[in-house]
């Protein structure tokens, strides 16, 4: 049985995980090092809350699987990263009844093996992308975003992608501008995104 | 409108639908409490159980049960009406030990103000409710039983709720270093109520401090044999779960 370790769960989302009401599962551990991450305790070794197994998390968030049918709803997975838990992700989703959904919130910055072995199973992909700009996003993560881009593109050149996929533009204070937030658009657009979600930032 | 009273409604409406698309007589009530909630309650959580089990009725009856999709309108009406925003923040997420306001399978209910550095069961006058069941499982655990098993009678603690929680008040004790460190907060335990009334399997779903945790822990695995619950005569293994506050 597979273990992971979380940060956190939050249920009855509506409408901010996708589509119905969600439950939100948060992974401890992430790739970046983002300059104002709400969720720093994902980073920090003494940040988890606690390890569950696939098992546990299902009969947890089961208590909400009326409102999940119900609604189309079902997991969102977030963090911290989610697709780094791919195979905890898929053994999850092998348990959980097929009439819930699953929406990931993710950097993509992450290995494609893991893409791969979630693509049959994830059914909305919230993509934050930082900015499309090399410099701007390595300022505000520490990390590259080829593999962002490189990631993007390969899940868009599946089948009815486009629909499956909204990409987080984010006005980053300090980082980047409204213009460089329209660059990052007309870039994405460029590859096929059609769905995006542009907010600011707030600092706290 | 506060978030979590719009949250209910909007769940509230999700389960009138579906209990009326299955003919299911629910009319659930209005709630008086005025202060915000998370969305939903001990009541809330209740009501599901009920209609699960009305649904799980109807599926032994061979009769037909219809809940998907039913409540798409809603949620998507509801998440226009409260959640476009923009400028909103990405998902934040609090691990229970610094504020708590993220919860997990906790079903959560507004806290009177305790005065004493007292552990207890929250006691805002629906006790009986507090201490309801919040996951109803079957005595084998099995994907497709997880839900809305049906469970004639629950398991009662010697002396009902009531007993509960003087034992709780009694056996409780606040550890001297979550007192002076200010810890607070309320400990989620679950745990299996056997056939013969004895508890198995206590975990802590919420944590909040590690002494607390281990308090609250130590309590439930101090408890008396319970009533077990009973299907068809039956005793079953039933999943229970308790809120432990710790307040100062």
């Amino acid at each position: 049985m597979l273990i992971a370790p979380l940060i956190g769960l939050s249920r009855h989302r509506i409408g901010v995980d996708g589509k119905g009401v969600t439950t939100l599962v948060a992974f401890h551990g992430c790739p970046l090092s983002c300059a104002y991450c709400l969720n720093s305790q994902c980073l920090r070794s003494d940040g988890m809350w606690r390890e569950v197994t696939t098992q546990e998390l299902l009969e947890e968030v089961a208590i909400d699987n009326l409102y999940f049918q119900a609604t189309g709803g079902g997991i969102c997975f977030g963090g911290g990263e989610p697709c780094l838990r791919s195979t905890f992700i898929k053994e999850f989703a092998k348990k959980m009844p097929p009439q819930w959904s699953i929406t990931v919130e993710t950097s993509l910055n992450v290995a494609r093996s893991h893409l791969e072995r979630l693509l049959p199973i994830v059914g909305m992909w919230i993509v934050d992308v930082k900015d499309m700009n090399p410099d701007i996003y390595k300022k505000y993560t520490q990390k590259d975003n080829v593999r962002v881009v490189e990631n993007l593109s390969w899940l868009l050149q599946h089948d009815d992608m486009a629909s499956r996929i909204m990409v987080r533009l984010p006005l980053i204070p300090d980082y980047n501008t409204p213009d460089d937030v329209q660059r990052s658009r007309q870039k994405l657009e460029a590859m096929g995104v059609t769905q995006f979600d542009e907010f600011t930032y707030k600092i706290r | 409108m506060a978030k979590g009273k719009d949250i209910c409604k909007t769940l509230k409406r999700i389960r009138k639908e579906v209990a009326d698309a299955n003919e299911i007589v629910y009319e659930p009530e209005e709630c008086h409490y005025e202060g915000d909630c998370e969305g939903t309650c001990p009541r809330c959580e209740q009501d599901v159980r009920y209609i699960e089990q009305q649904l799980e009725h109807r599926r032994v009856l061979g009769k037909a049960v219809t809940i998907a999709g039913i409540g798409v309108g809603i949620a998507a009406l509801s998440s226009c009406n409260i959640f476009q925003v923009k400028g909103k923040m990405e998902p934040v997420i609090k691990p229970p030990v610094l504020e708590g306001d993220v919860e997990n399978v906790d079903t959560v209910k507004p806290e009177p103000v305790s005065t004493s550095a007292k552990a207890r069961l929250t006691n805002s006058g629906t006790e009986q409710e507090e201490a309801q069941t919040m996951v109803v499982k079957s005595d084998t655990i099995k994907e497709d039983m997880l839900l809305g098993d049906v469970i004639e009678d629950m398991p009662v603690f010697p002396g009902g709720t009531e007993g509960l929680l003087q034992f709780m008040t009694d056996n409780v004790e606040y550890p001297k270093d979550a007192q002076k460190l200010k810890k607070e907060g309320r400990v989620i335990i679950t745990f299996i109520v056997e056939k013969d009334g004895s508890i198995s399997d206590p975990k802590v779903v919420k944590s909040v401090y590690p002494s607390l945790d281990a308090e609250a822990l130590r309590v439930v695995g101090l408890m008396p044999k319970w009533k077990p619950g009973m299907r068809e005569g039956e005793p079953i293994r039933v999943k229970y779960s308790i809120p432990v506050v710790f307040k100062l």
